[in-house]
C-alpha cells in the first residue's frame, strides 16, 4: 500500500456517517484550521480508538479492554510462568515493549485500519467496517501460522476445507467473542464463547452411523487429531541485531510437523485425552540480548502446546484407516522428538505407549 | 489522562448531536456555513495533494500479511 493511499479518505459518505460527522479533530486531535501539514498535525492522535470508543460502545469497550487482544496477557502469563520478571523497568519488560507491543490490538485495527505491524493504513476509505477484513486485519497479525495454514500457503500442504469448499472467512467462525469474555484471561484457549467445531457439525455426535472412527474416538481424540495435517512449528526465536544495529527478532527456519500428544488442558470442555501439539518459538535464550537467564524456570512449562491448526481436511494420512494411526510412531510426540534441553519441560505431554494395531 | 481529556469534547459533541438531530451542518455556526475551512477533510480527500505530500516510508515487505501469529 502506497503511503498516500494509507491516509486517503476516499469515501465521501464517511463525512456524513455517525462516526465521521463528529469531525476529525474530535478523534484525532490536531488543528483543522491550520493549512500547513506539520502544524495541522501537531498533537495528532494516530490510533484514537485506543480507549476512546467507550463513550458510545461501552459494553464492547469494557470487554475489549480485558481481552487478550488488548492486554496481551497471554504473552505476559507465558513469560511469567517461565520465571520471567515483567515488573516495570525490568530487562524483560523492555524486551516485551520492543518486540511484542505491536500485536496489541485496538478497535480500529479490526474495524478501520491495518495494524501497526503492517505500517497502518485505512482498509477501505475511512469506513468503520462491521466485519473486519480477513486479509488486512486478521491475517495481518495471524499470518505466519493461522493464515498460511488456512489458505494453503505452506508448499505441499492443502488449504483448509472451509476455505476450499465454502470460502469461509475468519469471521464466519470468530465473531464478537473477539471482544473478549469480559474477564481477564491468560490463555487463548480460555474464552468460553470461542468457536467450536460442534457449533456447525453437531450431528457428528448424534449420528456416528457408518463412521466407525467417530464411533470409537469422538470423546478421547480431538477433532484435529484426525482432521488436521502437518502445521508449522517454530524453534529458537531470538532477539539479535539487525543491519542497522537495532534489536530484531530472528528464528530458526520453521518445520512442518504433525505431532499427537497428551492433552495439557484437559477439562470438561476439552475432555480429549489426545490432541495435536505445536512447538512454540520460545527457548531459554530467547531474550538473552536483554540480559542473562531471564527465564530461570524455563523448564516448568512445556514447549509443545495445545494446538488447533487451521488446515482441516476430510481425509488425512492418519485417518485413512485405523492402523494408519495405531502403531504409527511418526504421528506421536515421543521422547525422541524432544530436544535434549527440553526433556523435563515436556514430560507431561509426550506419549509413552502407542495404541496397538487393530488389524483394520 | 488522554482518555479523560478526550472524553470531555466527545460527550459535549454527543449532547450537541442529540440536541440538533445529528446533522453535520448544525454543528457549524450559521455565519461560517459557506466558507468553513476544514483542512483535515480538504487534504485527506484530495488524492493528488496526498500523493505530493506523502512521505514515503520503507515498508517491510517480508512482513506483509505474514504476522507472527
Ligand atoms: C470516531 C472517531 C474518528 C473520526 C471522527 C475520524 N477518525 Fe480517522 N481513525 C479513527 C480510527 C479508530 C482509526 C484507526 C486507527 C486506530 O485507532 O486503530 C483511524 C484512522 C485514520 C487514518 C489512518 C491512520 C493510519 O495510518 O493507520 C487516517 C489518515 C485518518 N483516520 C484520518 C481521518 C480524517 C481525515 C478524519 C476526518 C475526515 C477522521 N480520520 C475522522 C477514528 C476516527
Ligand atoms: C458518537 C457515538 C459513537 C462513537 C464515539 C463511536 N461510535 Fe461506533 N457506532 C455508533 C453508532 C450509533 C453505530 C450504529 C451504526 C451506525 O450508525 O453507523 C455505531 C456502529 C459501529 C460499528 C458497526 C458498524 C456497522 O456498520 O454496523 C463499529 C465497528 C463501530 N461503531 C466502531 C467504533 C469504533 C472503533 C469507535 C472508536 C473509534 C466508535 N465506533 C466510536 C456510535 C459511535
Ligand atoms: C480482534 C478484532 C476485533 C477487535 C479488536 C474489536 N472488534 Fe468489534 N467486532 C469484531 C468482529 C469479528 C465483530 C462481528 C462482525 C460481524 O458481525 O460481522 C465485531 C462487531 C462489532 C460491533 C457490532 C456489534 C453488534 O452488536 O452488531 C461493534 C459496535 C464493534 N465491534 C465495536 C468495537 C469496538 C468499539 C472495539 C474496541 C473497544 C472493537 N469492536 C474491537 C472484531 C473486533
Ligand atoms: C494487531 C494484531 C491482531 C489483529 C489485527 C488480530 N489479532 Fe487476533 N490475536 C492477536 C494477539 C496478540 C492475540 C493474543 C494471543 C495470545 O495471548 O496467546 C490474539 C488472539 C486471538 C484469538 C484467540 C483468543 C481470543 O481472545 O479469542 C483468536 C481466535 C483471534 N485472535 C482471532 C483473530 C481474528 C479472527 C482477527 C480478525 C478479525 C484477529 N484475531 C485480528 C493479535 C491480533
Ligand atoms: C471453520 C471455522 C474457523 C475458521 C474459518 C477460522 N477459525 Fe480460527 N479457530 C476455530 C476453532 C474451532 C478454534 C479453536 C478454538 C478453541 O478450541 O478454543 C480456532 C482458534 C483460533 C485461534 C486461537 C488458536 C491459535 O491457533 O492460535 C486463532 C488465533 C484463530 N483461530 C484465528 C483465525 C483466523 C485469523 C482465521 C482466518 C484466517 C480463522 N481463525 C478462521 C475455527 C475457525
Ligand atoms: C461456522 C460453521 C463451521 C464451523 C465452526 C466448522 N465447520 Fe466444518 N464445515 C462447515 C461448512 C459450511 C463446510 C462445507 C460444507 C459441507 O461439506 O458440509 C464444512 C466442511 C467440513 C468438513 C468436510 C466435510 C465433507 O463432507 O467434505 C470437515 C471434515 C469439517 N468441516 C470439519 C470441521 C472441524 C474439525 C471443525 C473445527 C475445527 C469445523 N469443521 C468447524 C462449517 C463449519
Ligand atoms: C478417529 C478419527 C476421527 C476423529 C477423532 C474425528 N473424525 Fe471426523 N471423520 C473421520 C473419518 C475417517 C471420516 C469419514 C471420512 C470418509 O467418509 O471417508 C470423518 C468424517 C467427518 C465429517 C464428514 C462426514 C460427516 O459425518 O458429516 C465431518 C464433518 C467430521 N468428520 C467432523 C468431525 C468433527 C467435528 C470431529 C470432532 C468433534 C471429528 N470429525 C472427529 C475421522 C475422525
Ligand atoms: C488418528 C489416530 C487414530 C485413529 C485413526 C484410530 N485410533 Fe484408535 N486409538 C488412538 C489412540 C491415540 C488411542 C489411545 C487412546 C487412549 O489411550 O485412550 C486409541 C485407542 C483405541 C482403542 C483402545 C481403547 C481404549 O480405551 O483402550 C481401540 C479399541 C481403538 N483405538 C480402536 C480404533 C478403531 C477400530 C479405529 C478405526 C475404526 C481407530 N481406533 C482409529 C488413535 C487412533
Amino acid at each position: 500500500m502506497e503511503a498516500w493511499e494509507k491516509v486517503w479518505v476516499k469515501d465521501a459518505e464517511f463525512l456524513l456517517s455517525t462516526h465521521g460527522s463528529v469531525g476529525c479533530v474530535i478523534c484525532h486531535g490536531g488543528d483543522s484550521q491550520e493549512e500547513v501539514k506539520e502544524l495541522a498535525h501537531l498533537n495528532l492522535i494516530i490510533d484514537p480508538s485506543d480507549g476512546d470508543c467507550n463513550t458510545c460502545h461501552l459494553d464492547v469497550a469494557q470487554s475489549h479492554d480485558l481481552s487478550l487482544h488488548a492486554t496481551l496477557s497471554g504473552f505476559k502469563s507465558a513469560l511469567e510462568a517461565r520465571g520471567g520478571d515483567l515488573s516495570e523497568g525490568s530487562a524483560l519488560a523492555t524486551a516485551m515493549e520492543n518486540h511484542c507491543q505491536e500485536c496489541h490490538t485496538t478497535c480500529g485495527q479490526c474495524h478501520v485500519s491495518r495494524p501497526d505491524e503492517l505500517g497502518g493504513g485505512l482498509v477501505s476509505g475511512h469506513e468503520f467496517r462491521l466485519t473486519p477484513s480477513m486479509q488486512y486485519n486478521c491475517i495481518a497479525c495471524h499470518g505466519a501460522r493461522v493464515g498460511a495454514e488456512y489458505l494453503g500457503e505452506n508448499a505441499g500442504f492443502p488449504a483448509d476445507v472451509h476455505w476450499t469448499q465454502a470460502t469461509m472467512l475468519c469471521t464466519d467462525c470468530h465473531s464478537q467473542e473477539l471482544h473478549g469474555s469480559g474477564y481477564l484471561s491468560d490463555s487463548r484457549y480460555d474464552n468460553p464463547n470461542v468457536a467450536r467445531c460442534e457449533d456447525c457439525h453437531e450431528d457428528v455426535w448424534t449420528n456416528t452411523e457408518g463412521n466407525p472412527q467417530h464411533e470409537q474416538h469422538l470423546s478421547d481424540l480431538s477433532c484435529y487429531v484426525c482432521h488436521s495435517v502437518a502445521y508449522k512449528n517454530c524453534y529458537g526465536c531470538h532477539v539479535s541485531i539487525d543491519p542497522e544495529g537495532l534489536p530484531c527478532r530472528t528464528s530458526e527456519p520453521s518445520q512442518m510437523q504433525f505431532e499427537i500428544g497428551q492433552n495439557p488442558l484437559r477439562s470438561s470442555e476439552r475432555p480429549y485425552k489426545y490432541v495435536v501439539l505445536r512447538h512454540v518459538p520460545t527457548c531459554s535464550g530467547t531474550c538473552d540480548f536483554y540480559g542473562e537467564n531471564l527465564f530461570p524456570n524455563f523448564n516448568d512449562v512445556s514447549t509443545w502446546k495445545y494446538a488447533t491448526p487451521h488446515n482441516i481436511q476430510l481425509h488425512t494420512p492418519q485417518n485413512e484407516s485405523c492402523d494408519a494411526c495405531h502403531g504409527n510412531a511418526d504421528l506421536f510426540l515421543t521422547e525422541e522428538d524432544i530436544r535434549i534441553d527440553e526433556k523435563n519441560a515436556n514430560q507431561d505431554v509426550i506419549v509413552t505407549d502407542l495404541p496397538e494395531t487393530v488389524g483394520k | 489522562m488522554k482518555k479523560l481529556v478526550m472524553a470531555v469534547p466527545i460527550i459535549i459533541v454527543m449532547i450537541a448531536l442529540v440536541a440538533i438531530g445529528c446533522s453535520n451542518k448544525g454543528l457549524v455556526g450559521p455565519e461560517d456555513e459557506e466558507e468553513l475551512t476544514n483542512s483535515c477533510v480538504d487534504c485527506h480527500t484530495d488524492k493528488a495533494l496526498l500523493q505530493e505530500l506523502a512521505v514515503v516510508e520503507e515498508e517491510i515487505v517480508s512482513e506483509e500479511t505474514t504476522g507472527e501469529g
